[in-house]
């Protein structure tokens, strides 16, 4: 017979702890950081599609000059929606399911930090991406500002305005949360033995990606917190009639966006420095030195902002100051570049799908760098500000960028979330059109934008209208060439060759040996002396 | 007499279809001598001291750019010929981190970046400097127009959107823009300047930003409401230049379109003696 | 004889918490504070309300890093113990009885369970554990118990 004393207040914890429900309410309920991971990557590759298809409205009207299918002002809508929802639901969203999944599998975790607030931070954003979308549907339309919000342009916006603000903070929240439980995860649940400079470099880069998300969230959030203010409370930070200022928003704005571009990137480099070394059968080269460089950039993107507003009349100093430490920022990426090329110098390379997409980003993302560099230079900035340069430049640091990075990472991990191996045949002409395509969209933006296209602007003089047919063109092959990546993976999780634990040949991680065993420390056993 | 006016569609590109787009670097050096293509493909030499000087920014930043770009795109290139496991490579896994090649790829970017800041420094030196100035221009930014105020001279004139460009910008107007002459690049009134003489420009919005932007100038600066900014230019050779509003201001955006007169100076003042004169007998009304 | 002691793997000291919050919330506090000095106070409120969860959330997992469980094997009984911040649970089975069981979950990618008990009764064990070191101590408590029994 057993028998139980409970003392004090205990809990009784009993068996209905820690079981998942059942069907859709498993999803509702889960703690789980790899279900919760894959909700995070789901969501992402749905609002993949739903911010693809707002870019495939803009290109169609930019197809031939003259307004063929929409009026100008969805046009903007459409604009300023593609990057809220790119921004903000699709490349945020997906590299925090990436983490999720990952991050407690490298360091040895069994699970997040906070399962619960894991939870939440999830589950905020549909309802937040729901409310964003819904705004089209209101009177007035949907903001049509840019997604950098703008005043006085953004206090034009219709019955959405406010409602546009409360999924920006919604957006914001859920991304804060899930920036605690993964910065504390990552300190507070390294395996014993697991120091800070052992860690796999996308715990690295995620790390350094939650303090920048931790600094510069309450900007934004304060920030379109003021505009609220400024258009329904009668305060007027932002507006001149007031004795405020509307520049000093567009300072606000990019003291966070700037962050903003680094907490987009990171976590792709740090994907990116996963999968080539296991594809160059050596260990990555310089780990060290592209910590630091992290680390660097994470600190150098508090003080280059205005390098995105030079055309609204700095003093010269200031405009001196932005220029040199944009230009900084140059070292620490380089060295990067050049640690992942000496990564590969004298491996063994192989080119499976996850490896083709790395290579992708190193080169595409490096193209994104120079014309960031040339963007750098404020006096040419001041030709290149606003047109079609500045699309291609953050887009080539986004879509082959990021976006790769995040693709890569998928192929990479597949067989280990799903059990499964992928198409590699399907997986290699998936990067093929991808890498294809997105150069036939986005450099041909160059030229036009040199040649003196403006962004932003639904219809174009008639000298630009080949190079947009060009990238209208690319647009629509990228996008079709996506619909074959969910092919491939809806039929990794279905089925397929069983993958080995390893999956890879020989790829370093703790994430790899599992379900080998571990040496366990976190017990103790001893004879009790009686 | 430099090309002011950009708006001639040149055969080459007509060409710029699926295929040539999925060659683009060929496209791109094949395109090196031809000429006429160099318009739709670079950033204008433009016409003012500035505008040449930004140029030549411009063009050695993106030599620099290409130099490093071949030198490191290069070496991925041959670590991926070179180093295929299919081809027998067999990794070096002592090669696992150089502090002298670190310190060799952190301090000659160093260098260039140093050299590239030393030439752009005094080119921003001397776009900010507005002295000296023979006359001063006010831009005010509507939505969706320009005015021009000739500051001191009781000149003011509205710039909107040609009634041509403006019928055939409208949805489903059945105008092929093609047909229009400088579609979306002309005005009803431009904006008319002496050439040869330093001009200040001082630049303010009315309701939103707007961005007062000439390619040949490389001039632009955004229109703040409430705020003053300010800038120059001096173009020597007469012509028409044309640009576009460059901050998103609304709906109409796209269809405010900047165009800049120059004429010689003795034209300039009959001009503007011209305008004067009906402002004066109105005033004397 | 035997005594288990299991505790959860916590890699953040008290102090290295307290330094790790402290440099975190200069850097929020200084960036919140420098504008709200401009005069764009509502960004402070944000940054604070951000802090207070950071601090929340290292004040949650330093608790919890304080849970200990004890299993002790003696002749005739097993005896389980939790104690977590103040809070006791004790169970005491019957020797012979006792079963060691470790049920999988039922979707994949969820962590198994590790169930001490008898007749019906039974407590989870490590929950807190990864799953290698559940593995190897379900295997580590059933060896014990079987030679312990043989031995008795």
């Amino acid at each position: 017979m057993s028998t139980a004393t409970t003392h004090g207040h205990a809990h009784d914890h009993h068996d209905d702890h820690h079981g998942p429900a059942k069907g859709l309410m498993r999803w509702v309920t889960t703690t789980n950081h790899k279900d919760i991971g894959t909700l995070y990557l789901v969501f992402a590759l749905v609002m993949l599609f739903v911010g693809g298809a707002m870019a495939l409205i803009i290109r169609l009207e930019l197809f031939q000059p003259g307004l063929q299918f929409v009026n100008p002002d969805f046009f903007n809508q459409m604009t300023t929606m593609h990057a809220l929802i790119m921004v903000f639901g699709m490349i945020m969203p997906a590299f925090v399911g990436f983490a999720n999944w990952m991050i407690p599998m490298m360091i040895g975790a069994p699970d997040m930090a906070l399962p619960r607030l894991n939870n939440w931070s999830f589950w905020i954003l549909p309802f937040a991406s729901g409310i964003l979308v819904s705004t089209l549907f209101m009177d007035g339309g949907g903001p049509a500002g840019g997604w950098t919000l703008y005043p006085p342009l953004v206090l034009q916006t219709g019955n959405a305005f406010p409602f546009a603000i409360f999924a920006v903070h919604l957006l914001g929240m859920s991304s804060i949360m899930g920036a605690i439980n993964i910065i504390v995860t990552i300190m507070n649940m390294r395996a014993p033995g697991m120091t800070l400079l052992k860690m796999p470099l996308f715990v690295w880069t995620w790390l350094i990606t939650a303090y920048l998300l931790i600094g510069a969230m309450p900007v934004l959030a304060g920030g379109v917190t003021m505009l609220l203010t400024d258009q329904f409370f009668g305060t007027s930070f932002f507006s001149a009639a007031g004795g405020g200022d509307p520049v000093l928003f567009q300072h606000i704005f990019w003291f966070f966006g700037h962050p903003e571009v680094y907490i987009i990137i990171l976590p792709a480099f740090g994907i990116v420095s996963q999968i080539i070394p296991t594809f160059s059968r050596k260990p990555l080269f310089g780990y060290d030195s592209m910590v630091y460089a992290t680390a660097s950039i994470g600190f150098l993107s508090y003080i280059v902002w205005a390098h995105h507003m030079f055309t609204v009349g700095m003093p010269l100093a200031g405009m001196m100051f932005f220029m040199l430490s944009t230009m900084l920022i140059a070292i620490p990426t380089g060295v990067k570049v050049f640690n992942w090329l000496s990564t590969m110098w004298r491996g063994s390379l192989t080119f499976e799908t996850p490896m083709l997409f790395a290579i992708g980003f190193l080169f595409l993302f490096t193209i994104g760098g120079f014309s960031g560099l040339m963007l750098a230079i404020t006096p040419a900035d001041f030709q290149y500000h606003d047109t079609y340069f500045v699309v291609a430049h953050f887009h080539y640091v986004l879509v082959p960028g990021a976006l790769f990075g995040a693709l890569g990472g998928a192929y990479y991990w597949l067989p280990k979330w799903t059990g499964h191996m992928y198409d590699e045949t399907l997986g290699k002409v998936h990067f093929w059109m991808s890498a294809i395509f997105v150069n036939v969209t986005f450099f041909p933006q160059h030229f036009l934008g040199l040649a003196g296209m403006p962004r932003r602007i639904p219809d174009y003089a008639t000298q630009f209208a080949d190079w947009n047919m060009v990238s209208s063109i690319g647009a629509f092959g990228f996008g079709f060439a996506q619909l074959l990546f969910v092919y491939v993976v809806i039929k990794c999780v279905r089925g397929g060759k069983p993958a080995t634990a390893e999956v890879w040949d020989n790829p370093e991680g703790l994430e790899w040996t599992v379900p080998s065993p571990a040496p366990y420390h976190t017990f103790d056993e001893a004879p009790v002396i009686k | 007499m430099p090309h002011p006016n950009p708006t001639t569609p040149s055969p080459a590109p007509r060409r710029a279809t699926l295929a040539s787009a999925l060659a683009l670097p060929a496209l791109l050096l094949a395109g090196l001598p031809a000429r006429a293509d160099w318009s739709l493909l670079n950033m204008p030499v433009g016409v003012t001291p500035v505008s040449r000087e930004v140029y030549d920014l411009h063009m050695l930043i993106l030599w620099i750019c290409t130099i490093i770009a071949v030198a490191t795109f290069g070496a991925m290139a041959y670590a991926l010929v070179a180093f295929r496991k299919s081809k027998g490579a067999v990794a070096d896994t002592n090669m696992t981190h150089s502090t002298a090649a670190e310190i060799i790829w952190t301090v000659i970017p160093v260098v260039i970046l140093v050299f590239m800041a030393f030439q752009a420094a005094p080119a921003l030196i001397r776009i900010e400097d507005t002295r000296n100035s023979e006359m001063t221009i006010k831009i005010t930014g509507y939505q969706w127009k320009w005015e021009y105020e000739y500051l001191n001279e009781g000149v003011s004139l509205f710039s909107s959107l040609a009634a041509d460009s403006n019928a055939a910008r409208r949805k489903n107007a059945g105008i092929d823009p093609r047909s229009v002459e400088n579609y979306l690049l002309e005005v009803d009134e431009p904006l008319v300047v002496p050439a040869g003489v330093k001009i200040r420009y001082l630049i303010t919005a009315n309701d939103v930003l707007h961005a007062w932007w000439v390619p040949d100038f490389a001039v632009k600066r955004d229109a703040i409401p409430g705020y003053v900014n300010e800038g120059w230019f001096q173009v020597d050779e007469p012509g028409i230049y044309r640009g576009q509003c460059a901050e998103l201001c609304g709906k109409d955006h796209g269809f405010m379109p900047v165009v800049v007169k120059v004429v010689p100076k003795a034209e300039f003042d009959a001009w503007l003696a011209a305008r004067k004169a009906p402002a004066a007998v109105a005033a004397a009304n | 004889m035997y005594r288990f002691e299991l505790r959860p793997n916590s890699s953040l000291t008290p102090r290295a918490a307290a330094f790790f919050y402290l440099s975190i919330a200069a850097m929020s506090l200084g960036i919140a504070g420098g504008f709200a000095w401009l005069g764009f106070w509502p960004i402070l409120p944000f940054a604070g309300l951000e802090l207070a969860g950071l601090a929340a959330a290292l004040w949650v997992t330093q608790r919890r890093a304080g849970v200990r469980e004890y299993v002790q094997v003696d002749e005739d009984r097993v005896t389980f113990r939790r104690e977590a911040s103040g809070r006791c649970l004790e169970r005491e089975f019957r020797r012979p009885w006792v079963r060691v069981e470790m049920r999988r979950a039922p979707v994949a990618h969820w962590p198994s369970r590790l169930l001490l008990g008898s007749h019906g009764r039974s407590v989870e064990v490590g929950a807190f554990l990864t799953e290698d070191e559940r593995v190897a101590l379900r295997d580590r408590l059933g060896s014990v118990l079987a030679s312990e029994a043989r031995r008795g």
